[in-house]
């Protein structure tokens, strides 16, 4: 059988990144299956009645932390493959004795920004549903169109693109240590902004929570590896979704 | 036989090939845009800018386009900062071509028409004058010639092109085995960065940085005394966008192609990997993007085609090839440098010839500057910091003893490459040409000290790279120029054991006050292969 040598776009994902990330869907599955057992939860596994599931079943009054902590497993799992290319970035531009310091305080920073966004985050379901029962929508058709609308705007592929953005870094000293912090702040804070539209949509299916999530991070990692191109309105809202048919077709090319 | 792409300044006199070449331009100019085999839409497909086209006179601003021209797909289409540079380009100009000979030969020109190239050679200094037929306004009989047009400004912005040898240097392409280097790596091969399909990508190769890009600069500069920051006061050569209408970037870039043709013959040193001076192999760059380099044909219909599909020119689609391809200037020897390095002249070919590649490229920073640079005046100074550790190491690798010594069974390797990394420059122009020296002796005139001139570093391309919510990410362009003799001279002396290193900007143009040209950071990097 012919190899299928791989498109370059995918060559780009850093294998210890995917690694990382199934790591943590695993975990979130494992939990997940556990959780269904606890009826407290059976209607909506957002995080924090995952939490006070948790604190239920282990009989620890610990709720807050560990949401905080399923959240971070969760942030973790949807965007670590994500980071391939600004990790890489970040090595190139760090003295080798600094390498893993920087690392360490850019992925700090970046996940600081997603724990800070979490109960926005969290907070938004409620707002949709009090919303829906105002205007008399189910709120999954609220929160599909707020995302559709986000994925179609011009201000989305500019915050897209400055994800693609090479960051200037100090190499010595404190300035070194504040610029990588600086990056993953800013990194973070784009990222967020680019992909937590979409998020509403599996915390507004609570029956597809996980399944929802695996897809909409395929469709986001696939989305990321295209190249930025000019901000203008869309109708490309799933993201991704030209990246993929360009890997079909490159798929297809190398098996003729 | 294959059309023979000529050389421009060894025309035969009486001969034909500008003629004909204008005789295709006047009727491509008098079709509209909405046609695609006419000029305009043969230049939009490397860049378009609606209102720039419309102040420069050069588009009526109550046609309705047939491409919206700020969307990337049929227009704007110019790969740049990418491995696929030079593979788009040539197929670009072949559709050029195929249009051009189709208009010849239905005027009752010769079926074995092609288009000239301008070699602008710098071990020949009359190659570098601008080409006379295209600098007149008027022909012989009083009629317009259809190979000038206005805006070409020059150097100083009086129209007065000149180049110089220093601004279109080759030799360090044939130092270069390497096509193509990988995303995660400072752009230092000869074709440019894998990258996916890319109108402006950040990682050119180093035929498209030399002498690619200062040619378009030079030759295109800014109108006298006018703000270069207005992109209507420079010339159509100086930006992606307007480069396609004039003429000369056409011959400019057969160059280009021509030169790509040349690099394929340079003879693989015994320490160069095993496709040094080749086209890869991989088929993300022969296949893909499968279907995004779309071509017009004479007769307005489009094809689709690939890098794999222009790999020879002599193929029956594109039937051409040069009239000289040899290698300008001498391609360097490692085993000079190993001698210059201290090793004996009869071990250092010895040596040359027994080095192995490093097994796997590693790229090291050795140093920066600890701001960003702006680059104004007549001169900016600019002083890198060193890293002690990452010097240590540098000056080990090159000491005669650690080329001698290698592990037992092992072949030693090659001493390390050098390179002077410019990062996220960002500028509000791309008209503007500057020398980049290193080390230069205080209070030394620049012009007086060749041995340090890293290099020539254009910003064409740098206004789009610079806009945030762009393509870019306003994240600029990244030039590498290496500077391994210049480090290797510096070790000889014993200066290498230094904190600081000076680099000095020397603008070839003018640059306007209120412009904003910044060199976001200056690395050091070293390489070893």
């Amino acid at each position: 059988m012919a190899r299928i040598p791989l498109p370059a776009m995918v060559r780009q994902m850093s294998p210890a990144l995917l690694i990382t990330s199934l790591f943590c869907w695993l975990l979130l599955y494992a939990t997940s299956h556990e959780l269904q057992s606890v009826p407290l939860c059976a209607p909506s596994q957002t995080l924090v009645t995952a939490g006070a599931a948790y604190s239920t079943i282990h009989g620890i009054n610990a709720t807050a932390i560990l949401a905080t902590a399923l959240w971070i497993v969760m942030v973790i799992a949807m965007t670590a493959p994500l980071l391939a290319q600004p990790i890489a970035q970040l090595r190139l531009r760090s003295l080798a004795r600094r390498r893993n310091r920087s690392l360490g305080l850019f992925a700090a920073a970046y996940l600081l920004v997603w724990i800070a966004a979490g109960p926005v985050l969290l907070a938004v379901p409620k707002a949709v549903e009090v919303l829906a029962g105002a205007v008399d929508l189910p709120a999954i058709t609220i929160a599909v169109a707020i995302a559709a609308l986000w994925q179609a705007a011009p201000l989305r592929q500019r915050a897209l693109n400055r994800c693609h953005r090479l960051p200037n870094l100090s190499a010595f000293g404190t300035a070194a240590d504040r610029d990588c912090i600086q990056f993953g702040l800013t990194h973070g804070l784009w990222c967020a902004a680019t992909c937590a539209p979409l998020m509403l949509l599996p915390m507004m299916a609570p029956a597809f929570h996980l399944p929802l999530m695996l897809l909409l991070s395929v469709a986001l990692q696939l989305e990321r590896l295209a190249p930025a191109r000019p901000p203008s309105w869309t109708l490309r809202i799933l993201p991704g979704q030209l990246t993929a048919v360009t890997l079909f077709r490159s798929i297809r090319w190398s098996l003729r | 036989m294959a059309r023979v792409r000529k050389d421009v300044w060894q025309l035969p006199a009486n001969d034909k090939t500008l003629f004909w070449y204008g005789e295709a331009i006047k009727t491509l100019q008098a079709k509209p845009i909405t046609d695609i085999t006419s000029w305009w839409s043969l230049a939009a497909m490397h860049g378009i800018d609606r209102q720039l086209w419309i102040d420069l006179g050069y588009l009526d601003a109550t046609v309705t386009l047939p491409f919206n021209p700020n969307a990337l797909g049929f227009w704007n289409q110019c790969q740049h900062g990418s491995w696929y540079f030079l593979p788009w380009h040539r197929a670009y100009l072949a559709a050029f071509e195929a249009i051009l000979l189709d208009a010849i030969v239905k005027k009752g020109g010769p079926a074995d028409w092609a288009l000239p190239y301008w070699n602008y050679d710098p071990t020949r200094p009359n190659t570098l004058r601008f080409p006379a037929a295209f600098a007149q306004e008027f022909l012989d009989d009083g009629s317009k010639n259809p190979l000038w047009v206005k805006e070409r400004y020059g150097r100083r912005g009086n129209g007065a092109i000149t180049i110089r040898a220093a601004d279109v240097p080759v030799v360090q392409l044939w130092q270069e085995p390497d096509f193509f280097n990988e995303p995660d790596d400072i752009p230092t091969s000869f074709g440019g960065t894998r990258t996916a399909f890319s109108h402006g990508g950040a990682g050119p190769g180093l035929l498209e940085q030399v002498p690619h890009g200062p040619v378009h600069v030079l030759v295109g500069g800014t109108k006298e005394g006018a703000d270069p920051d207005i992109a209507e006061n420079n010339g159509l050569m100086a930006m992606f966008e307007t480069a396609g209408i004039d003429p000369i970037f056409w011959l400019h870039h057969a160059n280009i192609d021509r030169l790509w043709e040349s690099w394929l013959t340079v003879r693989r040193r015994p320490q160069d990997p095993p496709d040094a001076y080749e086209n890869p192999t991989d088929t993300d760059w022969l296949d893909q993007p499968a279907g995004e380099f779309v071509m017009p044909r004479p007769d307005g219909t489009t094809f689709t085609t690939t890098a794999r599909q222009v790999l020879n020119t002599r193929d029956p689609a594109l039937n051409y090839e040069y009239q000289d391809i040899s290698i300008a200037g001498q391609q360097p020897l490692l085993a000079a440098r190993l001698n210059r390095l201290g090793v004996p002249t009869a071990d250092a070919n010895q040596l040359a010839g027994a080095l192995a590649m490093a097994s796997r490229k590693s790229t090291e920073l050795v140093g920066q500057t600890s701001t960003a640079v702006r680059i104004a005046g007549p001169a900016t100074d600019a002083s890198v910091q060193l890293d002690s550790g990452a010097t240590r190491n540098l000056t080990a690798n090159l000491s005669v003893r650690s080329l001698a010594r290698a592990a037992p069974g092992a072949a030693p390797q090659a001493p390390d490459r050098v390179y002077l990394a410019l990062e996220n420059i960002t500028s509000s122009t791309d008209a503007g040409v500057f020398n980049v020296y290193v080390n230069l002796p205080k209070g030394a005139n620049p012009a007086e000290h060749p041995e340090n001139l890293a290099g020539v570093v254009s910003l064409f391309g740098a206004r789009a790279a610079s806009k945030a919510g762009g393509p870019h990410a306003g994240a600029g362009l990244t030039q590498t120029l290496e500077i391994t003799d210049i480090v290797d001279a510096m070790h000889l002396k014993g200066e290498l054991n230094t904190q600081t290193l000076d680099v000095k900007f020397v603008p070839e143009t003018p640059i306007s006050a209120n412009s904003k040209v910044d060199v976001g950071r200056v690395r050091i990097y070293r390489q070893s292969r």
